[in-house]
């Protein structure tokens, strides 16, 4: 049926509430666990620990909330709340690897479910609910479940719709049963009167367009549901049509999703089983894109992807991968990554090479231009660089393919680092890039040096008797600097400015550093940054 | 013989790619012309090469850095480059991995700077072929010299910093002297730049000086 009519839903019909309500929402059960990647990282729920990305707090344990730290804060802001807490890296991988079992687990109860994203899963209520006798005695049975497996409190959230049950796991994280199960028919009483900031909660709707309603006096889901969809759309756009379908409590399934007909299915079989991971995920990056291509030729993208990977003994692992915004070729790698790596990591897992990788689009909808740049949509520029990055990589390896990520810092080396070009999402860079243009206090002012090595340079630099200057405990300095020692040649010293000194970490013992830099510019013209540390002179950079 | 055509019908505008205005003076033409090798030498060799490449990765082209593994990011995206669409590729292994990997870099992207190892020159031409194909163009840097031979070089010969004083003060701008020699070039051509201007941007000392004397009368004519 969906694929007699393809173009039948393109034609855009202004949904009044009555067109809605025909639409009746599937029940669905989410699980919910706070804070997962604190939990992947191995910390107790007591231990004040965060999760930090770009500076910024992803995740916290409970003893860290208890302390002061809000998730969305800074690093400063929440050392200052709570001095002694735990700092641990963002890794998307090992959240995905750790929440495997989890999966695991429920799938035993319901095979039918899909990860939205390490440590938030969904699954369809009609079939467990009867089974288990009930919604209300499914979700214990769920949280005793997660718990056991994961060892933490999960929310578990039974509405109809997405939203609605997302909703209601997280409120029901907080509740002491973990469980929150909403009657039928009940979504839109339930989300009406809760605050609109739960849009920003989902992770679907911008910040910025959550405070424009709030601003606009809509300050209650309910109260943006009441509108009418038509208006919503010509003043909101696309997203705000969205945003107005979350409000009501009714499926955030597109209304253009569809069941794509089997020939989008796409598999490769390996003549001989393969056990590298590198191997299977170039394998799994290929079909991606030739995945990617079909569908972008049809004008769609997938939201719902379902990857089956079997073993030569026929073992069998099969996950759905749900992404709101659409899954692009990266993220569909990224996904088959996870899936692999978690299999790999159990003690029943893998017996033996992998022979067969099929990515089947489960749902699909209209691609309506979420991630359009400046001029809709990605360039021949985009495209021709993503299939070189792939090739290059293929070429030279993925560690030698490689793209900058902010971390920040005081010192120049510090302030970026490289990773693998393969393992982001070259269409999303705001993930890795975004930064606050704020000072940061005690980095040097631009402009920033050109050459940064990432080993240490050794130098020397010497005043007008030949010997080396010192720099003192207090920050003083012994004697103006006259030359300094760039490889085998010294060079006269024209201007110098320092010591600005630094002292990093001091409350570790192996991480600590202390040192003071200066600038030096020579009688060349050329600009280097260079450090001392403990008496010894290096360059750190180089205004070239 | 399609493309022989086509190229003679291109503009040529559309055979270069855009460079910041204070760079015109130094070019034949209305940008970087596409296909070629543009040297970048001297003590200021880095950040020319970065500011040349600025404006168009800007307007939409990838960047590929081939060879720098100690790159200043921070300085890259302080002289525009949008960081979202700069690669780096490693080439550690002699020559013949540096042209492999330079000439696969050439396939995707508009602009591949790098840092020819010793030895370049032997294995240029098949990259220098597929430049020309795909209308890349390679940006050579290199302290001394270009390290292959270049269709255009821009030499940073005389370099004053303002700012550092003796023990005080830090580095805010810099003047460099560029000259631009190359094979369709009667004479070598000198300019003055700002690279960087106190404000981060890169501009002709001359027009500079112009504003700076502009505002200065301007000053003047109202206290008089």
């Amino acid at each position: 049926m969906p694929g007699a009519t393809p173009n039948s839903t393109i034609v855009l019909v202004p949904c009044s509430a009555g067109l809605v309500d025909m639409v009746q929402p599937p029940r669905l059960v989410t699980v919910w666990c706070p804070g997962w990647p604190t939990v992947a990282a191995g910390v107790s729920p007591d231990q004040p620990a965060a999760v930090f990305r770009s500076n910024r707090v992803i995740a916290c344990t409970p003893g860290a909330v208890a302390a002061g730290v809000q998730v969305g804060s800074r690093r400063r802001a929440a050392q200052g709340a709570c001095p002694q807490l735990l700092i641990l890296d963002h890794d998307r991988d090992r959240d995905a690897r750790q929440f495997e079992p989890v999966v695991r687990a429920v799938a035993e109860m319901a095979p039918r479910l899909e990860v939205v994203e390490p440590g938030w899963l969904c699954l369809a209520a009609r079939g467990p609910s009867r089974y288990f006798g009930g919604d209300q005695a499914m979700a214990d049975r769920l949280v005793g479940l997660v718990g056991e497996v994961a060892g933490t409190s999960a929310g578990v959230g039974v509405a109809d719709g997405r939203s609605a049950s997302a909703i209601a796991a997280r409120r029901a994280a907080r509740h002491p049963s973990g469980v929150l199960v909403v009657p039928s028919g009940g979504s839109t009483d339930f989300v009406g009167p809760l605050p609109v900031a739960w849009l920003r909660e989902l992770g679907e709707i911008t910040p910025e367009l959550v405070d424009l309603f709030v601003r606009l006096g809509l300050r209650r889901l309910g109260q943006l549901a009441a509108l009418d969809a038509g208006d919503v759309l010509a003043r909101f756009g696309v997203e705000g049509l969205h945003a107005h379908r979350l409000a009501g409590g009714s499926d955030t399934r597109q209304p253009a999703a569809t069941d794509p007909p089997p020939e989008w299915w796409i598999e490769h079989p390996f003549l001989e089983a393969v056990e590298q991971l590198e191997v299977i995920v170039f394998v799994a990056k290929r079909l991606a894109d030739q995945l990617v291509v079909n569908l972008s030729g049809e004008g769609r993208v997938c939201v719902r992807l379902v990857v089956i990977i079997e073993t030569e003994y026929g073992e069998r692992s099969e996950r759905a991968w749900y992404r709101d915004q659409g899954l692009s070729a990266a993220a569909m790698v990224e996904r088959v990554r996870w899936q692999l790596e978690g299999w790999a990591s159990r003690p029943d897992g893998l017996s033996g090479g992998v022979a067969l990788i099929r990515l089947v689009p489960d749902e699909i909808r209209s691609d309506d231009g979420v991630q359009g740049g400046l001029w809709g949509g990605r360039s021949q520029a985009d495209h021709d660089a993503a299939r070189a990055i792939v090739r290059l990589s293929g070429l030279a390896g993925e560690q030698a393919v490689k793209v900058p990520v902010w971390v920040g810092g005081r010192l120049p080396v510090e302030r970026y680092r490289w990773v693998p070009a393969s393992s982001v999402d070259l269409e999303h860079p705001s993930d890795r890039l975004d930064h606050d243009d704020g000072p940061w206090p005690g980095a040097l002012p631009a402009p920033a040096p050109t050459v940064v090595p990432e080993q240490l340079v050794p130098t020397m630099l010497l005043d007008a008797a030949g010997e080396q200057v010192r720099v003192s405990g207090r920050g003083e300095v012994s004697a103006a600097p006259v030359s300094i020692v760039v490889g085998s040649m010294h060079q006269r010293v024209d201007a110098w400015a320092g010591p600005w000194p630094i002292e990093q970490r001091w409350w570790s013992s192996d991480r600590s550093r202390r040192l003071a830099r200066f600038q030096v510019v020579t009688e060349h013209g050329a600009a280097y940054l260079v450090g001392v540390e403990q008496q010894r002179w290096s360059i750190l950079a180089t205004y070239s | 013989m399609v493309t022989s055509s086509f190229v003679s019908l291109t503009s040529a505008r559309d055979r270069c790619l855009p460079v910041d205005e204070a760079f015109l003076p130094l070019l034949a033409d209305a940008g970087m012309q596409r296909g070629r090798v543009v040297g970048c030498t001297g003590p200021a060799a880095m950040s020319l090469a970065l500011a040349l490449a600025s404006r168009s990765v800007v307007v939409g082209s990838w960047l590929a850095v081939v060879g720098i593994p100690m790159l200043g990011v921070e300085a890259a995206a302080e002289l525009g480059i949008p960081l979202s669409r700069l690669v780096m590729i490693d080439a550690v292994g002699g020559p013949a991995v540096w042209a492999e990997r330079v000439a696969a870099a050439a396939d995707g992207f508009d602009i591949v700077m790098t840092r020819p190892p010793a030895g370049a020159e032997r294995v240029l031409r098949k990259v220098r072929t597929r430049l020309r194909a795909r209308g890349v163009v390679l940006l050579a840097v290199g302290p001394t010299s270009a390290g292959v031979s270049c269709d255009l070089e821009l030499a940073t010969t005389s370099v004053a910093w303002d700012g550092l004083g003796q023990g005080s003060g830090y580095l805010i701008a810099r003047r460099v002297t560029v000259r631009a020699c190359g094979r369709r070039m009667p004479r070598p051509i000198e300019l003055d730049l700002w690279l960087p201007a106190p404000d981060g941007r890169v501009e002709s000392c001359a027009r500079r000086n112009s504003q700076l004397d502009d505002s200065a009368g301007a000053v003047l004519s109202r206290a008089g």
